[in-house]
């Protein structure tokens, strides 16, 4: 029986990989924090990232320093790849899960199975594109895999299928007006294809798994809404997507002084970048603001930018599998799953 | 800003809601304290406060923020409330009717203000849901049945760990207090006398629990309330009123969603606290210190929700 860390394990891809992966495997479930588990399966050695102690067959990396500020992210990768060296011997399978994103929201970027040089983008985008190549500088090719999901999409799940759930629920736009190509892949394919990625002979290093990305997000929505009886909204304007610094930097400055520092804190090619100084200004401003206000009223709802930028793609996310795997589940079965859930769910 | 405030307390919600807004609000003398001694240290550090003990706390703020688990809430409101000084709670309040009375009642008498931070009421979908419900009475008629669901992955790690060791850290009074409240808040129930009785519930496992699913009535109207720490759900509350349908965001959403005479229609709030949450409750705490009488959170409010809690917990 091989033994199986899994890092990250109570996030949804992970949590769902400790399931599987434990009827066939002995399987160690590790986490920042292994307190932060609440649901826990019998047989399953659960433990602290500080607290592993040991080698393994194959380790699979699903974390994410989410919590860290995007200065840190560098060294929070720097430090779980000292934990993932510390688990692995030489025969180690090392399967790290990341992302499309590594192409950019907009997969501006063009999409190919290959290394890609860090670059300076989102916080979120950055962190994964470096994270996989600190491994690739670790690890010879024959032992790490590195498989770039799409669109995570399934029953409970947090990050596409809930949102656009609730866009529907509560009247929010949703639908573009084009054609797009919503990339999914379902969390019971995800797992599927890990266990033939790990029972496979065949070892290469980048996978694209989006199984579903020929399916639009105008079939999706319609889906969805015609089970509710809801009428989707217009995504009647996509937000601004910076393609360069100079196009970042002239939109900020438009948006007048306080709006302007947080759009650069946050934006594609300055938070990484945000000075310090800036950042002082910026939380001394809003005292100021907090302190001469009352009753101020609250700005109007914002839709987070990159929910419409993944809704609106206009570029597929081109698979990269092993060959001889079949998705377990088509698009009708992941369909159906998902409403089924979401009708068990209360919506 | 002048006035002493006192901290007891220091977990997430004091470092990373009550200091930060404090701070903004222009506070200048923070106590704070917590039985982990080095915790208080730290958040004093960090925040430039000052450590003390609970009898300095009591003799020397003016109001005091109670941000402890809650099966210590009790003791220490009981033990902190004096005169002409305002008490903030964090929720869940007490989980007994008798308790939440007996606070109410010395309050009163000694002339002294109690608050319980139940900060969804200031969510714009459950005020937007409690203005319309206010002022759509007659046209809704009678509220038939009511649900309630709200779960997600659940990855907090409480600095004390009473979540998971303590039978009252259990998804029902902490999120499910929550979403009680938003319920008796909405409908206007948490002004009226009700009654509660229990008709089923199911726990994942003994108290501290992760999921509950339970059915019971107010007054008459019967409530199915699911509740999940392991996986997501909808996060809604469904209002079936005799001629109207009411779906309320259990979350910060700003929306409602308003099915009548088959039509279906969004209602929106003008403002959100999606991105501005800080911003929001820095508003609300500034009105609580600064206006603490007939504030929404006034602990009178919050006498149906004990009783509530205190039905379901006894099952």
């Amino acid at each position: 029986m091989k033994t199986i860390a899994i890092i990250g394990a109570s996030g949804y891809v992970g949590s769902h990989l400790v399931k599987v992966l434990s009827q066939t495997g002995k399987v160690t479930a590790i986490n920042r924090s292994p307190e932060s588990i609440y649901k826990k399966i019998a047989g399953v050695d659960y433990i602290g990232i500080n607290q592993i102690n040991g080698q393994f067959d194959i380790i699979i990396n699903t974390s994410f320093s989410a919590d860290k500020e995007p200065q840190q992210f560098e060294q929070e990768n720097v430090a779980m790849l000292k934990h993932i060296q510390q688990m692995s011997a030489p025969h180690t399978h090392i399967i790290h899960l990341s992302s499309l994103a590594v192409f950019g929201f907009g997969l501006d970027i063009p999409v190919q199975p290959v290394a890609l040089p860090n670059r300076t983008d989102y916080p979120y985008v950055s962190s994964k594109l470096h994270m996989e190549n600190v491994l690739l500088e670790q690890f010879p090719n024959k032992q790490l895999s590195i498989v770039r999901l799409g669109n995570v999409w399934g029953p409970a799940n947090q990050s596409w299928t809930q949102p656009v759930a609730d866009a529907l629920v509560w009247g929010m736009p949703v639908l573009h007006a084009t054609p797009s190509f919503s990339n999914l892949t379902f969390i019971h394919n995800i797992t599927s294809y890990i266990q033939f990625i790990i029972q496979s002979e065949t070892q290469q290093t980048f996978h694209h798994l989006a199984e579903h990305n020929n399916i639009t997000w105008q079939q999706v929505i319609t889906e969805l809404s015609d089970h509710f009886q809801y009428i989707p909204q217009p995504i009647e304007t996509v937000p601004f997507y910076p393609k360069s610094l100079a196009e970042e930097v002239n939109h900020a400055i438009m948006l007048g002084p306080v709006k302007m520092l947080r759009a650069l804190k946050s934006g594609r090619f300055t938070a990484s970048g945000f000075p310090s100084f800036l950042l002082k200004a910026l939380v001394s401003v809003k005292s100021i603001v907090a302190q001469n206000t009352t009753n101020n009223p609250l700005p109007p709802y914002e839709t987070d930018p990159v929910f419409h930028w993944v809704l609106s793609a206009s570029k597929p996310f081109t698979n990269c599998l092993l060959e001889g795997w079949t998705p377990p589940y088509n698009w009708e079965q992941t369909s159906k799953q998902t409403l089924n859930w979401l009708d068990e769910a209360g919506y | 800003m002048a006035g002493t405030i006192g901290i007891v307390g220091a977990g997430s919600i004091v470092e990373r809601y009550y200091l930060h807004a404090l701070r903004q609000l222009g506070y200048a003398d923070i106590l704070i304290y917590d039985k982990i001694e080095v915790r208080s240290k730290e958040l004093a550090q960090q925040f430039g406060v000052r450590q003390a003990d609970i009898a300095t706390i009591q003799q020397a703020a003016d109001t005091i923020i109670i941000a402890t688990p809650p099966h210590t809430h009790f003791d220490l409101v009981n033990q902190l409330l004096a005169c002409n000084k305002t008490i903030i709670c964090e929720k869940p309040f007490v989980l007994s009717q008798e308790h939440a009375l007996l606070l109410n009642t010395k309050a009163q008498q000694i002339d002294a203000n109690l608050l319980v931070a139940h900060i969804r009421r200031i969510f714009p979908g459950i005020q937007l849901a409690q203005q319309y419900i206010e002022q759509h009475q007659q046209e809704l008629g009678k509220l038939q049945r009511v649900l309630l669901n709200e779960g997600a992955r659940f990855n907090y790690k409480s600095q004390s760990g009473y979540v998971r060791n303590h039978p009252m850290g259990g998804v029902l009074a902490d999120t499910g207090s929550h979403v009680l409240d938003c319920l008796l808040y909405a409908t206007g129930l948490d002004l009226q006398p009700i009654s509660c009785t229990l008709q089923s519930v199911e726990h994942n496992q003994p108290e501290p629990s992760h999921e509950v699913t339970c059915a019971f009535q107010i007054n008459d109207i019967p409530v199915q309330l699911r509740l999940s720490r392991y996986q997501a759900l909808s996060n809604k509350m469904t209002l079936q009123y005799e001629h109207a349908t009411i779906d309320v965001p259990l979350g910060i959403k700003p929306n409602i969603r308003v099915i009548a005479n088959q039509t279906s229609t969004i209602h929106s709030a003008a403002t959100s606290c999606l991105t501005y949450f800080s911003q929001a409750f820095r508003e609300e705490l500034r009105l609580m210190l600064q206006q603490p009488d007939e504030h929404r959170f006034d602990a009178k409010r919050f006498l149906n929700l004990s009783a509530v809690l205190e039905t379901l917990y006894k099952a």
